[in-house]
């Protein structure tokens, strides 16, 4: 740099700053009026376009199956953020709907609220078919084919005072899961020079309000809580250029099939730790591509692994990990859509669950 | 992510996913990017740096959000000053001589909303001016990372 270009750099400094103190000390007024009006903007969107992601079907802030260490929303540390959202899964044997809301408070707290439906379809006349099987070989009687779950009962030497009904066509595994998650340190924006990541912790209140002897048959608890440790870090200049996303979770939790086949097992509560992650890449400001995964708690489901239904038990019990690959839509921070083909592997003895998920979340 | 790679029930979606991490750990490393001097030339070297700024602080003056904040600011003097310093940050041959971010913008009380739309005012610009990606994100990087020297309003939760 020239010495010209030098004085000029200092005399321009030298008027910058003159002004500047001139005008600091005569427009206090001013300043201070829009400093009040930029605070009351309590329901403001003051965060950037993405960083509310999307809403994981747990109903927290997150990709499609994993909730991400973000707040809900595009609340800054001086704002409430809202959303809303509504997914729905298309298995192959199944359909799940999930709506849901949450409020993020000061970028640093988020309540979230979701309700899952589980339709079963005709799967559930399905299910019942092969559980009599199971219990009688094939040579059921009407009487008996219309209650599997108290032949199951018979067969295992239990006793039931009622005749439970088991699932029959249409039938709907529904739950409520409340959330709170609370980021402890990081910011996925503003820590690009170094390693840190945005994490948070997370707290699921589940309530499964599958009957009473649905649940005594599966030998789970219909009320349960998970935990999860999420860490999440955004390259804004990562892979390619492009802003990348890699997030890596710790689940906590002896929820079956995300808590729609309950909690824990006949071998007891079932607490597994386990990892779930999730990554993107944002193709350009409005559109991210990423995949996850979520492993889950397999419990013994219906008898333990030493009594007489064990095989029995064991299908039913079997679990896979979900995954999913995604491709989330930002077109503004009101509104964000995503679609995904999503694997959730076997549920309740069906196999290859997957199959197409579509949500959208709103912002406020 | 050790524990990933040692689950049992590694899927192929998760090796997917593994991978995709791997990767982002190899872009990390700087191998996949750019150098500074080859983003300069993306920026369209001082003439195009100078039109981005020119764009950008058009966008800022007209953002309700945070046009206030400048309302008795030199813009001539912050636009050459923020020309000065994009064109280092990209590699170009320019020295930013201006104060610290930190002391510049002292007492202002520049709200965490303030800098993103000011940040997002900025984008805007790049997209105006059509700054390939890869040279818009490696400058948003560095000025994301500029954000605790800037603002100083906390909010009740910190
Ligand atoms: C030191 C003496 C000064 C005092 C006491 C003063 C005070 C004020 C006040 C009370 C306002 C109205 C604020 C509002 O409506 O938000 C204002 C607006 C303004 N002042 Fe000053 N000012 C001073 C110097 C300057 C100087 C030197 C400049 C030019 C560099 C300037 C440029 C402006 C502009 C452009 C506005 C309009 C802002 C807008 O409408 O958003 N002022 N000033
Ligand atoms: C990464 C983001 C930012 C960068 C790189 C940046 C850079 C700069 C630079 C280089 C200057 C000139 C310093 C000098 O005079 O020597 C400046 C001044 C200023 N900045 Fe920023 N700034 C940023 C964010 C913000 C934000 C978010 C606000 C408020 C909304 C803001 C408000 C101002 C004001 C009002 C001045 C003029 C001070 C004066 O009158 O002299 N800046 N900024």
């Amino acid at each position: 740099m020239n010495k010209l270009n030098m004085n000029v750099v200092k005399s321009m400094k030298g008027k910058g700053l003159a002004v500047a103190i001139a005008c600091a000390l005569g427009a206090m007024a001013p300043l201070t009026a829009n400093a009040a009006i930029g605070a009351a903007s309590l329901f403001g969107q003051g965060r950037i376009l993405g960083t509310g992601a999307v809403t994981a079907i747990d109903g927290a802030a997150g990709g499609g199956i994993n909730p991400w260490a973000v707040i809900s929303g595009y609340g800054t540390n001086q704002q409430i953020g809202a959303t809303a959202f509504y997914s729905h899964v298309l298995l192959n044997n199944y359909n799940m709907d999930a709506y849901g809301a949450s409020v993020g408070l000061f970028n640093r707290i988020e309540l979230s609220f979701a309700r899952q439906s589980f339709g079963l379809g005709n799967t559930g006349g399905t299910l019942d078919g092969e559980i009599n099987d199971f219990a009688y070989g094939g040579g059921e009687t009407a009487a008996q084919r219309a209650a599997p779950a108290s032949a199951i009962l018979d067969k295992a030497g239990l006793t039931s005072s009622a005749t439970p009904a088991f699932f029959g066509n249409s039938y709907e595994l529904n739950q409520d899961i409340v959330g709170i998650k609370a980021r402890l340190f990081g910011n996925v924006v503003y820590d690009q020079n170094w390693w840190e990541p945005e994490v948070s912790v997370g707290v699921d209140l589940h309530h499964n309000e599958m009957p009473k002897n649905l649940a005594t048959t599966l030998h789970v608890a219909r009320n349960g809580v998970s935990y999860y440790l999420s860490a999440t870090k955004v390259w804004l200049n990562g892979i390619f250029g492009l802003t990348t996303l890699a997030d890596v979770n710790i689940d906590v939790t002896n929820a079956n099939q995300q808590g729609l086949l309950g909690f824990g097992g006949a071998d007891g509560m079932g607490y597994k730790v386990l990892p779930a992650a999730s990554v993107g890449v944002f193709l350009n400001r409005q559109v991210v591509l990423g995949a996850e995964y979520r492993d889950m708690p397999q419990n013994q489901l219906i008898a333990s692994k030493s009594s007489p239904l064990a095989p029995l038990a064991d299908a039913v019990s079997k679990t896979s990990a979900w995954k999913d690959v995604y491709i989330a839509w930002f077109p503004y921070k009101q509104l964000s859509l995503t679609a995904a083909y999503v694997d959730l592997g076997t549920i309740a003895t069906m196999k290859s669950q997957n199959g197409l998920y579509l949500s959208l979340t709103s912002s406020f | 992510m050790s524990f990933i790679r040692t689950s049992s029930r590694l899927s192929a979606v998760a090796k997917g996913v593994a991978l995709a991490a791997g990767f982002t750990a190899v872009a990390m490393m700087g191998i996949s990017t750019a150098s500074a001097q080859d983003y300069y030339a993306q920026y369209g070297g001082k003439a195009g740096i100078t039109a981005l700024i020119n764009t950008f602080v058009g966008n800022v003056a007209a953002d309700p959000h945070i046009n206030y904040y400048f309302a008795h600011t030199n813009i001539p003097h912050l636009k050459y000053e923020l020309v000065q310093q994009v064109c280092m940050a990209v590699g170009g041959p320019c020295k930013y001589t201006g104060l610290s971010m930190r002391k510049a913008h002292e007492g202002m009380g520049v709200t965490t909303a303030a800098f993103n739309y000011l940040a997002q005012d900025m984008m805007d610009a790049m997209q105006t001016r059509k700054i390939p990606m890869a040279a818009q994100n490696y400058l948003i990087a560095i000025l994301a990372s500029m954000e605790p020297q800037i603002v100083t309003a906390n909010g009740p939760l910190g």
